[in-house]
C-alpha cells in the first residue's frame, strides 16, 4: 500500500462511519416521528 | 395523554439546526480541499501529515464527547429536577464518541504504520484512547440494561463518573510502566509536528469543523433518543389504560 | 446511618459470605481447580520454561483476573437468589454497609487464591522468592486484592437479576482494574526476581495499589448504593 491509499482510507473513515450513523438515526426518526405527541418532541 | 415530562413544544426541523448541518458540510468540504490539495507536504513527515488533519479532529471529539458524557452524568445525578434530558444527551454524546474513538485509534494505526513502521506503540496516550473505546462500550451497555428511564440515568450517570475516574489512573500507571522500558522518543516522531501558516490553520479549522459535525450529531441523535423514551412511556401509558379500562366492567 | 451501623453491617454481610462459602466450599472445590488449571494452561501455550519463569508475575495476575469474576459473580448471585439484596435495602440496611462488607469477604477470597497461585509458580514455573520477596509479595497480594475487590463489587452489583447481564461484569471491570494489575504485576516481578528486578524495586508500585484501592474503596462506596438501586 502507497502512503496515498493510507491517507484516503483515513479520510474516508473519518467521514463515512459518521455519515452512516447520521442516515440510520434519521430513518430511526422518521419511523418514530408519527407516533409521539408534538408536545413531547424536543426542540431540535 | 401521555405521562411525559421531556421538553418544550416546536417543529420538528429547526431553521438552527439545518444551518449548523450545512456549515459542517461545508467546512468539511474546504478542509479536505485543504488537507488533501492545497497544505504543501510535511518537511519531516511528508505526506502522512494529511491524515493528522482528520485524525488530531476525531480524536480532539472523541475525548470532548466523553467529557461531555460526563458532565451531562454529573448535572443529572446532582441537579434539582434529576434531568432525563440530560441522560439522554450523555447517551447521545458517548455512541458519537465511541464511534470517533474507533475512528481515531484506526486512523492513528495508520499514520503509525507510515510513520513509525509499526501499527501500535504501548504509549500512554494511544493505550488511554484504546481503554476509552472499551470503556465506553461498556458504558453503552449499561445503558441498555432496561428498567425505568430514571433507573437508566442514574445508574449510567455512575458508571461514566466512575470511567473519568479511571482515566488519570490508566495514564498514569502505563505512563510509569512504559518510562520502565525507556523508548526511545527521540529516534521516533511522534504526532506533534511543529506547524507554521496554512498548516497549522488546517489542523485548527479541521477541529472546528469536527466540533461542529459533533454538536449537529448529538443534536439529532438526542432528539431520537427522546422519541424513543416517549414511544415507550406510550406504550406504558397505553397498557394502563388497558388495564384500567378492564377493572371498570364488572 | 453511622459509622458504627455501618461497620456493623459490613462485618455481618462479610462473616455471611465467608460463611457460606465456607459450608458450600464452592470456591475450594470448583473455583481453585479453575485456578490451577489456568496456570497449567498458560504453560501448554507459552511452551518455554524460560520464558514463563519470566513472565510468571504476569501470569499468576492474569489467573486472578479470571477467578476474579467468577467469585464476583458468584457472591452477587447468592444475593439476586431471593432478592436478598433487595430485602436488605427495603428494610433500611445501609448500602455502604453491605458495599464493604462485600468487598471484604472478596478480598479474604482473593487473597486465598493469590495465595495459591503463588505457590503454583513457584513450582510449575520454578520461581525462586526469599523472604523480602515474600513480604512484598504478601502485601502485594492484600493490596491488589482489595483494588480488585473494591471494583468488582460495584461492577458485581450491576451484574446479576438476568437478562444478559453476567457477560458484562468482565466488559465493565477487566478495563477499569488495569491500573492494578500494571502495579501488582510489576511489584510482584520484583518479589520474584524476574528479568533481575529487585525487591527494593518493588516497593513503590506497592505505594501506587494501596492509592488505587483506596480511591476505589472511596468511589466504591459512594456509588455501590445509587447504581444497585432497582
Amino acid at each position: 500500500m502507497k502512503h496515498a491509499d493510507f491517507i484516503i482510507v483515513s479520510w474516508i473513515l473519518s467521514f463515512v462511519p459518521i455519515a452512516v450513523y447520521a442516515w440510520r438515526n434519521a430513518r430511526q426518526a422518521r419511523r418514530l416521528d408519527p407516533f409521539v405527541d408534538e408536545g413531547d418532541k424536543p426542540w431540535t | 395523554m401521555s405521562n411525559a415530562t421531556t421538553s418544550v413544544p416546536p417543529p420538528t426541523r429547526t431553521v438552527a439546526t439545518r444551518n449548523l448541518g450545512l456549515i459542517a458540510l461545508g467546512g468539511s468540504v474546504v478542509l479536505a480541499l485543504l488537507g488533501l490539495f492545497f497544505t504543501a507536504e510535511d518537511v519531516d513527515q511528508g505526506s502522512s501529515v494529511r491524515i493528522m488533519y482528520v485524525h488530531v479532529p476525531t480524536a480532539w471529539v472523541a475525548y470532548l464527547a466523553f467529557v461531555f458524557t460526563a458532565a451531562c452524568s454529573a448535572g443529572h445525578l446532582w441537579g434539582k429536577k434529576h434531568s432525563l434530558n440530560l441522560d439522554r444527551l450523555a447517551g447521545a454524546s458517548a455512541e458519537v464518541g465511541v464511534i470517533f474513538m474507533g475512528v481515531t485509534l484506526v486512523t492513528g494505526s495508520l499514520w503509525g504504520r507510515l510513520s513509525w513502521g509499526t501499527y501500535w506503540q504501548w504509549d500512554p496516550r494511544l493505550t488511554t484512547t484504546a481503554f476509552l473505546f472499551v470503556t465506553y462500550v461498556g458504558y453503552l451497555a449499561v445503558r441498555g440494561l432496561g428498567g425505568t428511564h430514571q433507573q437508566r440515568a442514574k445508574r449510567s450517570a455512575i458508571v461514566a463518573l466512575f470511567a473519568v475516574l479511571e482515566i488519570p489512573l490508566v495514564h498514569f500507571s502505563v505512563l510509569i510502566w512504559r518510562s520502565l522500558h525507556q523508548e526511545a522518543t527521540v529516534l521516533r516522531p511522534n504526532g506533534d509536528v511543529t506547524m507554521d501558516g496554512l498548516m497549522l490553520f488546517t489542523l485548527v479549522f479541521g477541529v472546528a469543523v469536527f466540533t461542529t459535525i459533533f454538536a449537529w450529531l448529538v443534536l439529532h441523535r438526542n432528539r431520537v433518543l427522546a422519541l424513543l423514551d416517549a414511544v415507550e412511556l406510550r406504550g406504558i401509558d397505553a397498557a394502563l389504560a388497558a388495564r384500567r379500562a378492564e377493572e371498570v366492567t364488572p | 446511618m453511622t459509622v458504627s451501623r455501618i461497620v456493623a453491617v459490613a462485618r455481618a454481610v462479610a462473616s455471611k459470605d465467608l460463611r457460606i462459602e465456607w459450608r458450600s466450599r464452592v470456591m475450594t472445590n470448583q473455583v481453585l481447580p479453575f485456578a490451577a488449571i489456568v496456570m497449567v494452561l498458560f504453560a501448554f501455550a507459552l511452551d518455554n520454561d524460560g520464558i514463563l519463569q519470566r513472565v510468571a508475575p504476569g501470569l499468576v495476575w492474569m489467573a486472578t483476573l479470571f477467578t476474579s469474576l467468577v467469585v464476583v459473580q458468584r457472591s452477587f448471585a447468592v444475593e439476586a437468589a431471593d432478592s436478598a439484596i433487595d430485602a436488605l435495602r427495603l428494610a433500611g440496611v445501609p448500602a455502604q454497609g453491605v458495599y464493604l462488607g462485600k468487598v471484604a469477604a472478596l478480598v479474604v477470597q482473593l487473597v486465598v487464591f493469590e495465595a495459591v497461585l503463588a505457590v503454583l509458580a513457584l513450582i510449575l514455573y520454578r520461581v525462586n522468592v526469599d523472604v523480602h520477596g515474600a513480604v512484598l509479595l504478601v502485601t502485594t497480594c492484600i493490596l491488589g486484592s482489595l483494588g480488585i475487590a473494591a471494583l468488582a463489587a460495584v461492577y458485581g452489583g450491576l451484574s446479576v437479576a438476568g437478562r444478559g447481564r453476567e457477560t458484562l461484569l468482565p466488559l465493565l471491570l477487566l478495563p477499569a482494574v488495569a491500573p492494578v494489575l500494571i502495579g501488582a504485576t510489576r511489584a510482584t516481578e520484583s518479589a520474584f526476581g524476574s528479568d533481575g528486578a529487585r525487591v527494593a524495586e518493588g516497593w513503590p508500585w506497592v505505594g501506587l495499589l494501596a492509592v488505587f484501592g483506596a480511591i476505589f474503596l472511596f468511589g466504591g462506596t459512594l456509588g455501590f448504593g445509587p447504581l444497585t438501586d432497582e
